[in-house]
């Protein structure tokens, strides 16, 4: 009789061996691949949010309207009836075009055949970190705001009364410095108009800033540090230190949002770029005493630089990024020091 | 009776050898994947900061981070045609990656526009406008002497707005 044969002690415990001996080398090298492909995919997560915001910044900026104004600002935000440091940057974006609309306003009166430019597709984009969310925030405005006329008057032989007009008008497109957010609500239609019928606004119009407050959403987390910096046509600093006209940044060390300029806000009442460039208050540039380095056309931002920080609690990882972005109408590039 | 037979040792260990050998090559075939869609998405992140850097030779703000990238003499001496081309060079870290940046500039003609309220004293009142023709050479490498993720060239106009 014959017996079936089976493993022996020995064969059991080499084979219970060098499957435990695989077991453990397939093990470590899982945890050492996930850790990998984690922090690849946090690493990347990181490259992809910075592709999409500049992806996001070059497209909008380019749209910048030339007339618009232009905000960078490094201030304490109330927010949840706590102050809290913020850095912000605020544009116009739109279009210009000349049209014959058959009326012009100026002086307080209209005139009738007269050329007039018409800005369409006008909406303000603000962008907002907020530290302690680690969070950059971004919100447009609506494409067109709509006035209705509703009292008698017009042009001779033209009553615009209940007629209604998508236009932004001036005032709230230039805005002025510190509280350069106040002429952003308000949405009336002249409002330095002397007949009260001429500032009626759209009853539906809540008006620029309470919209921009009110759509603004998350756009990127997870960045521990934020700054921005505008380098002017001709940034008088730059010439001898290099330093950018303008800097808004959250400083991670002091815990506080502070700006490189004299003030806590750029304002900037546009961004032409033909020769008659308006001033801070839309006036062309006079021709007597006029010094170029003095103007708003070398105040005019040619470039915007963004640096953020990305930070993953989780894995530790670290990336800075910083990006360059040139707007429309300048050559992009200053004399570097 | 018949014997019934088992594997012995070698067979196991034969076995064992093969499937190991399967899936090594299913992880490395995954591996690989994920190499190729990472590669893939660091290319495309890489051109964004290659864009970036050729429109702005000084990318970074932080004054800690500049040092990494180094910098050559930039050169708008319009005066000085004979010079031509002018060339700067910068390398360093940008946002992850090993950053070349080639500059070179040559003397444009000077664009004269009629402008007298601009430049009342000049006969005929013209306003001058200095230009150079700069060409811009990016190159964005995974690590220094690593492999190549982006490369970008533009061309453009530089002009110089002061009235002499």
């Amino acid at each position: 009789m014959s017996r079936a044969r089976a493993f022996t002690l020995i064969e059991l415990l080499v084979s219970v061996g060098i499957c435990t001996a695989l077991a453990a080398a397939a093990a470590t090298a899982f945890v050492q691949i996930r850790t990998m492909v984690q922090r690849r995919d946090v690493l990347l997560g990181m490259h992809r949010s910075a592709e999409t915001l500049h992806q996001q910044l070059t497209q909008r900026l380019s749209q910048t309207m030339q007339q618009g104004a232009f905000v960078v600002d490094a201030s304490n935000v109330v927010r949840g009836g706590v102050s809290q440091p913020t850095v912000r940057l605020l544009y116009l974006r739109g279009k210009e075009q000349v049209n014959d609309w058959g009326v012009h306003f100026a002086g307080g009166s209209f005139s009738s055949g007269a050329w007039f430019r018409e800005n369409t597709d006008l909406y303000w984009e603000l962008w907002e970190y907020r530290p302690e969310e680690q969070a950059l925030y971004s919100a447009c405005s609506s494409r067109q705001r709509s006035f209705t006329i509703t009292a008698a008057f017009g042009a001779p032989g033209a009553n615009l009364t209940g007629q209604a007009f998508s236009i932004l008008p001036r005032p709230r497109r230039t805005l002025a410095s510190p509280a350069w957010w106040v002429t952003l609500d308000d949405n009336r239609l002249f409002p330095n108009a002397t007949t009260p019928s001429l500032s009626d606004a759209h009853p539906d119009d809540i008006g620029d800033w309470t919209e921009l407050q009110r759509g603004l959403r998350p756009v990127v987390t997870g960045l521990s540090e934020f700054a921005i910096a505008v380098e002017a046509q001709r940034p008088a600093a730059a010439a001898t230190s290099g330093d950018p006209l303008f800097r808004a940044s959250w400083d991670l060390a002091t815990q506080t949002a502070s700006s490189t300029g004299s003030s806590a806000a750029l304002v900037l009442g546009g961004i032409r770029q033909d020769g008659q460039v308006p001033d801070l208050v839309g006036r062309k540039p006079d021709t007597t005493g006029w010094v170029w380095a003095d103007s708003a056309a070398a105040r005019r931002p040619r470039l915007l630089r963004l640096r953020w920080t990305h930070a993953d609690a989780q894995t530790g990882i670290r990336q800075t990024f910083s990006h360059s972005f040139v707007m429309p109408g300048t050559t992009g590039l200053v004399r570097p020091p | 009776m018949r014997t019934r037979a088992g594997f012995n040792l070698v067979e196991t260990l034969a076995v064992l050898l093969v499937v190991a050998l399967g899936l090594s090559a299913a992880a490395g075939l995954f591996s690989y994947g994920l190499r190729l869609s990472v590669d893939a998405q660091a290319r495309s992140t890489a051109m964004a900061s290659a864009i970036s850097v050729a429109v702005d030779p000084r990318p970074l703000l932080d004054p800690d981070l500049a040092a990494d990238w180094s910098s050559t003499t930039y050169d708008f001496d319009i005066s000085s045609p004979a010079a031509d081309p002018l060339v700067a060079i910068d390398s360093g870290l940008v946002n992850g990656y090993q950053v070349y940046r080639r500059e070179s500039t040559v003397a444009a003609d000077i664009i004269a526009m009629a402008d007298p309220a601009i430049d009342p004293g000049v006969t005929p009142p013209v306003r001058r406008v200095y230009a150079r023709s700069v060409h811009v050479d990016v190159e964005v490498l995974d690590a220094a002497g690593g492999r190549v993720l982006a490369s970008f060239t533009t061309r453009f106009v530089r002009q110089r707005p002061e009235i002499p």
